[in-house]
């Protein structure tokens, strides 16, 4: 049954429809005259759609994504992972979601006792001495952490260590952040078997180098074995390291970061510790560091703090999701969250790997990285990955990492059963048999949802952001 | 483990393919001396139950009336936007760069962006913020970006202490200077500089309504100034336009989204279009699909760290989608109608609680215009305060640790304005017991 394709919400409003009551009028209180300059702009535009419209449109709308509820979201280096509906509830409770940072103490203590906890849980799991959960998001962890080497290096008198050493193989977000910075990135690159060597970063080894940036296990899913050893040079050097927790999920309960030569690291709750990731946030990236970050981190109550990244206490709404989790599973079950989602990579990494080509045979953890490279009929990576949906799978990360050409990047994460992973390998073999024998209508998948193949082009270069009201006219 | 969806046999089947014959083969690949080699030290197992247990015996009461603003107000938020905002579809999905399965999320987003400029007045406006104190900091680098030879950055006292110590730690290893501009202590309005136009001036800072609740101008900056006006209520923009401003940006939790103790909440980030391309954040347009039916896709995404890494103009990833949505389904219940009804009970609330408290003989510290958050000089009643919050009535925010120790920032909001004779004779009773 299908309803009509579901537009944007201005096509259902008018300035005559009903709208939302709060509460009943106060004859007293309204007759205080309101010494305001109102905006005589007719709000811009708005009007009113009505209650039973808003909640058609929104249900509708919503019908249009995929999301993990309804199957595997295979998402590499994104860990889209069952989201509990627990933690939902939970954290909807008034008691957690009405509260105001500005209440007294008294009226917070519990919310302060789970922040502690919560902290303690990421430093034990990690490995590093402190955890400051402030940041909001993966992308501003990593920020903070830049702001605290920035810090560290000034007031050891290092002004001039102005080099960020980067692998090819990094998150878009880690030259970003330390742009914002100011500091200088270089790129490094990993060997031909994935893995960053010492003898890669050896010539960096200097004056200049403020800090590395390293993604353990790295975006092809290869733990950098040379980790500890790379870390001893760079502090020999006088710079830090500096860890992406992205990968965290293939490190709980196995290596801690913090004790093999990481200075800080960001966590994204919304990856490793289930937080939904909403369409695209909000997410929550504490940040883990030793002792000689510490004095540097936000709210670190020492002169030389770098301040706070983010108003308040950081993404509490976050905050108390994951906690449940660490809760609800324990360091037994961290555990086993890694190791199940190690053995479901290497599964469909066993299943796929005569089915695409594995650029990098390195043995691999949470995720395994295969490329378009023996695709017949020029059929290209973005045409699989469209044609996966068709099968009834979002597809994986395509075109990442970039040091890979045709990148298609998996990773199903522990929550996925057997029958879902072999569901989703029998796809994709399906797929590359089309190549061979329909690469025409594979070219124009996905043919199954609401919209097809979509003019990107277009969308940058006649740019339409904002509904303009006179097309309802 | 309660989410595993391997059992024993399949964990069996899944070895012998792979060809290990226990997991921890698959962890050959982290050498020995890195391996973690005792357990955490994590509270758990609980069960569902017992967790929910724990939470709550440990739950303290919450106060009975908060007049607590500052930057995040209690305002209301219907039952429907807490059912549709938790449908699966909106919060387990990822980030929408597959659009072909994103289009819900991605019309929601261009819902936003609209919305947003509706009730800044400004042309663009991105797909959300972390929040409005790092909505702010964008503000004023993509200002930087614009005026890479200036140095200075003009700052209202009045604004938001929260976001000043954020913007603090963003600009301290830049070479900007922070000035900041002092108040009208008459008014609690921000004296402006006459230099704000200057060639070395990145940007002038303001938010109105302020810190202190007063409505700010931006009428007597000169036009060569960089103004960026930062609103924290945004439910004030429904009566009230923002200051005529090249960048107005700022908070969305009072349009639907919860206090949650300050997070997450949404930053919004409107400005004119020819800015388009410097500025931070998601965008999504629309365009056409090949077949010529509408579709939305995240557009102008060589502005962003996954394809510009160092040179984006921001590193954000991550961002508020899910409040963002909150907002969008939020500002649609209600509508301009249901808004600007909203707004003036707000700013009704606000002045019948200020009479009571003026007959009390308190008085209200700066006389420009507010919306619905006051300064009160308690120091006539200097008990009272800590009398109300042993009841569990909290007046406003007390001011001591910002260096005025009777001073009181008393918020309202039409929840307010709904049990105003409760609340009036609750004050009353203390007030007289004092």
């Amino acid at each position: 049954m299908r309803t009509p394709l579901e537009s944007v919400i201005f096509h259902r409003a008018a300035a005559d429809k009903e709208w939302l009551r709060v509460c009943s009028a106060d004859a007293h209180q309204d007759s205080i005259d309101l010494d305001l300059p109102l905006r005589d702009d007719g709000l811009g535009g708005m009007q009113q759609v009505g209650e039973v419209e808003v909640v058609r449109h929104y249900t509708r709308l919503s019908t249009l994504n995929w999301d993990i509820d309804r199957g595997l979201y295979p998402l590499g280096s994104c860990t889209m992972k069952h989201n509990p509906r627990l933690h939902e509830a939970v954290a909807a409770d008034p008691a957690y979601a009405a509260a105001h940072p500005e209440w007294p103490p008294q009226f917070l203590a519990q919310h302060h006792c789970i922040m502690r906890e919560l902290a303690q849980d990421l430093a034990q799991l990690s490995g590093f001495e402190q955890v400051s959960l402030l940041p909001a998001a993966g992308a501003h962890g990593e920020l903070t952490a830049v702001f605290m080497i920035r810090a560290f290096h000034l007031a050891h008198g290092q002004k001039d260590r102005n080099v960020f050493l980067i692998p090819d193989s990094a998150h878009g977000t880690n030259p970003a952040s330390a742009a914002m910075c100011g500091f200088k990135c270089v790129q490094v690159t990993s060997g031909k078997d994935g893995i960053l060597r010492l003898e890669d970063i050896r010539e960096h080894l200097n004056d200049r180098l403020a800090a590395i940036m390293i993604t353990n296990p790295n975006t092809l899913g290869v733990f950098e074995e040379e980790f500890s050893k790379i870390a001893d040079a760079v502090h020999a050097a006088g710079g830090l390291v500096y860890m992406d927790g992205a990968n965290f999920n293939a490190a709980m309960g196995v290596f801690q970061p913090g004790r093999i030569g990481a200075d800080v690291m960001h966590f994204n709750l919304h990856k490793t510790f289930t937080t939904p990731h909403g369409g695209g946030g909000p997410g929550s990236g504490p940040i883990g560091f030793n002792r000689n970050l510490a004095p540097f981190a936000p709210a670190s109550g020492d002169p030389r703090s770098i301040g706070p990244v983010k108003s308040w206490l950081g993404q509490w709404g976050m905050f108390i999701r994951a906690w449940v989790y660490i809760k609800t599973l324990g360091a037994a079950g961290l555990k086993e969250v890694t190791e199940d989602a190690i053995l479901n990579a290497n599964y469909i990494r066993k299943r796929l790997e005569h089915v695409l080509n594995l650029p990098v045979t390195t043995p691999t953890l949470h995720e395994v990285v295969f490329n378009d490279k023996n695709l017949p009929n020029k059929v290209i990576t973005l045409d699989l990955a469209k044609r996966l949906i068709d099968y009834g799978f979002h597809p994986p990360t395509v075109y990442f990492p970039i040091h890979v050409q045709g990148a298609l990047m998996i990773e199903p994460t522990e929550t996925e059963s057997l029958d879902e992973l072999d569901r989703f390998c029998d796809a994709v073999e399906a797929v590359v048999a089309e190549a061979a024998t329909d690469p025409a209508h594979l070219k124009l998948a996905p043919h199954t949802t609401p919209v097809s193949r979509v003019d990107e082009v277009k969308a940058a270069k006649d740019l339409d952001l904002v509904f303009k009201s006179t097309e309802n006219a | 483990m309660r989410y595993s969806a391997i059992t024993p046999s399949d964990r069996q089947k899944m070895l012998e393919r792979i060809g290990c014959k226990s997991v921890d083969e698959l962890l050959q690949s982290v050498p020995a001396a890195m391996r973690t080699r005792r357990m955490p030290e994590i509270r758990g197992p609980l069960p569902e139950a017992s967790l929910l247990a724990e939470l709550d015996e440990g739950k303290v009461p919450a106060p009975k009336v908060a007049l607590v603003g500052g930057g995040l107000y209690n305002h209301f938020i219907s039952a429907t936007v807490n059912s549709l905002a938790a449908r699966s579809e909106w919060v387990t999905s990822y980030t929408p760069y597959q659009p072909e399965v994103s289009q819900g999320t991605l019309r929601m987003y261009y819902e936003f962006q609209t919305y947003v400029s509706m009730l800044t007045g400004q042309e663009m406006a991105n797909g959300g913020m972390y929040d409005g104190s790092t909505a702010c900091v964008e503000a004023v680098l993509m200002a930087r970006r614009l005026r890479p030879k200036a140095k200075r950055v003009l700052v209202s006292k009045a604004l938001n202490p929260e976001y000043r110590r954020v913007l603090a730690t963003y600009l301290q290893f830049q070479e900007v200077d922070v000035v900041e501009m002092p108040l009208d202590h008459s008014t609690g309005t921000t004296n402006m500089p006459a230099d704000a136009g200057a060639d070395d001036v990145i940007a002038v800072v303001l938010q109105s309504p302020n810190w202190l609740g007063v409505l700010e101008s931006t009428a007597n900056i000169a036009p060569s100034a960089f103004r960026i006006v930062v609103v924290t209520e945004a439910l004030s923009m429904a009566l009230v336009k923002p200051p005529a401003a090249d960048v107005v940006c700022g908070e969305m939790q009072s349009l639907g989204i919860p206090v949650q103790l300050g997070g997450p909440t949404a930053g919004f980030f409107a400005t004119a279009k020819k800015h388009i391309r410097s500025m931070p954040g998601r965008l999504v347009g629309r365009t056409l699909d090949r077949n010529g039916i509408e579709a939305f896709c995240i557009t102008l995404a060589t502005r962003e760290q996954f394809i510009r890494r160092e040179k984006a103009t921001s590193n954000i990833c991550t961002s508020s989608g899910l409040m963002c949505l909150r907002s969008a389904i939020h500002i649609s219940l209600m509508g301009r109608k249901g808004l600007e009804e909203a707004a003036r009970m707000s700013a009704r609330a606000a002045r019948a609680f200020l009479a009571v408290l003026e007959e009390l003989g308190l008085k209200r510290v700066y006389s420009g215009t507010f919306f619905n958050e006051f300064v009160v000089d308690c120091s006539a009643r200097p008990a009272l305060g800590a009398r109300l919050e042993a009841a569990g009535f909290l007046l406003g925010i007390p001011l001591d640790k910002h260096g005025h120790p009777h001073h009181r920032l008393i918020a309202l909001t039409e929840l307010d304005y709904a049990r105003m004779p409760a609340i009036i004779k609750e004050l009353k009773a203390h007030a007289h017991a004092a």
